[in-house]
């Protein structure tokens, strides 16, 4: 057999139900011997937790965790440098690669340019017969 | 968060963890590397808390941390299981009277991650039901549905146990 109320039972018990729920159920209860039931049986776990007492965290187990948050910190450090050693490598590698293509470019203006002066030259003579 | 706050929160709240994780695992050995794990965790991503949320995502990271330990041990644990469980019974059976707390780990560890997890909220951490349906992202009359059915549940094996039979079965995942 069922009862209505017995679904609020739970929440009646946890006192989570709003004002006039809670004496609706509350007068229901002195009648019903299914929500008295259920209430009972709800209830008498509380009984199985009175005497439980938490058990204190071992220290070196703080320690632990507290050291591997220091080695991840030094770690993460660590790759920083290592970041910022690396980006100088490779910024002084390309800058060395942009100015040796800078002269290399020069050169070969300063090149044709001469080539264009000789040829411009030759022209000229050419012109000139 | 810097290390000298980290470290304040840890004395703070790590009693409640690791209470929470010797209930749901099966040895204290457990516990202490999921807890670990729930922390360093923590400390990672706690820069994208609202301070006034550390407490409930902890809570949510050692649930799922939990979770995923019992997942990946669920094959290793059920071949050691029978022997190991069989040896835990028959160490403590003379403790257990005296010791309360034997019993709860015991039952605890019968439920399903979610309804422990549930009980634990309401019974030790001391939560109502929206806080609860924050932590476990659910609604507040799921919680009162689940609470009723993890509370009935929890009665059969106190029962159970305290009938003297062994309950023990596998807890896989559910």
């Amino acid at each position: 057999m069922k009862c209505k109320f017995e679904k609020k039972i739970g929440a009646f018990l946890d006192n989570e139900l709003q004002k006039e729920d809670f004496a609706q159920v509350k007068e229901h209860l002195k009648s019903c011997l299914i929500c008295q039931q259920t209430l009972r049986e709800l209830n008498s776990i509380n009984i199985f937790f009175e005497n439980y007492t938490d058990v204190e965290v071992p220290e070196y187990l703080n320690q632990r965790i507290l050291s591997k948050i220091n080695s991840s910190v030094s770690k993460f450090k660590k790759n920083i440098i290592n970041f910022a050693v690396a980006a100088s490598i490779a910024f002084a590698f390309f800058s060395g690669l942009f100015a040796s293509n800078q002269t290399f470019t020069q050169n070969r203006e300063n090149t044709e340019q001469i080539a264009f002066g000789t040829e411009s030259f030759y022209s000229y003579l050419d012109w000139e017969e | 968060m810097d290390k000298i706050e980290f470290e304040l929160f840890l004395r703070k709240e790590n009693k409640k963890i690791y209470n929470y994780l010797l209930k749901i695992l099966r040895n204290s050995e457990d516990a202490e590397d999921v807890m670990q794990d729930v922390f360093i965790s923590f400390y990672k991503k706690v820069d994208s808390v609202k301070p006034i949320a550390y407490e409930s995502y902890l809570f949510r990271t050692a649930y799922h941390k939990a979770l995923n330990f019992i997942k990946k041990n669920k094959k290793k644990k059920s071949i050691m299981f029978e022997m190991n469980e069989m040896d835990h019974y028959a160490v403590n059976e003379d403790k257990a009277n005296s010791n309360n707390n034997d019993i709860v780990h015991r039952a605890m560890q019968n439920l399903s991650l979610k309804d422990a997890t549930i009980i634990e909220l309401k019974y030790f951490q001391k939560k109502n039901y929206s806080e609860i349906a924050e932590i476990l992202s659910i609604t507040s009359s799921a919680v009162d549905s689940k609470l009723v059915r993890a509370r009935r549940k929890l009665k059969k094996i106190i029962s159970q146990e305290f009938s003297r039979k062994p309950v023990f079965e596998n807890r896989g995942v559910r």
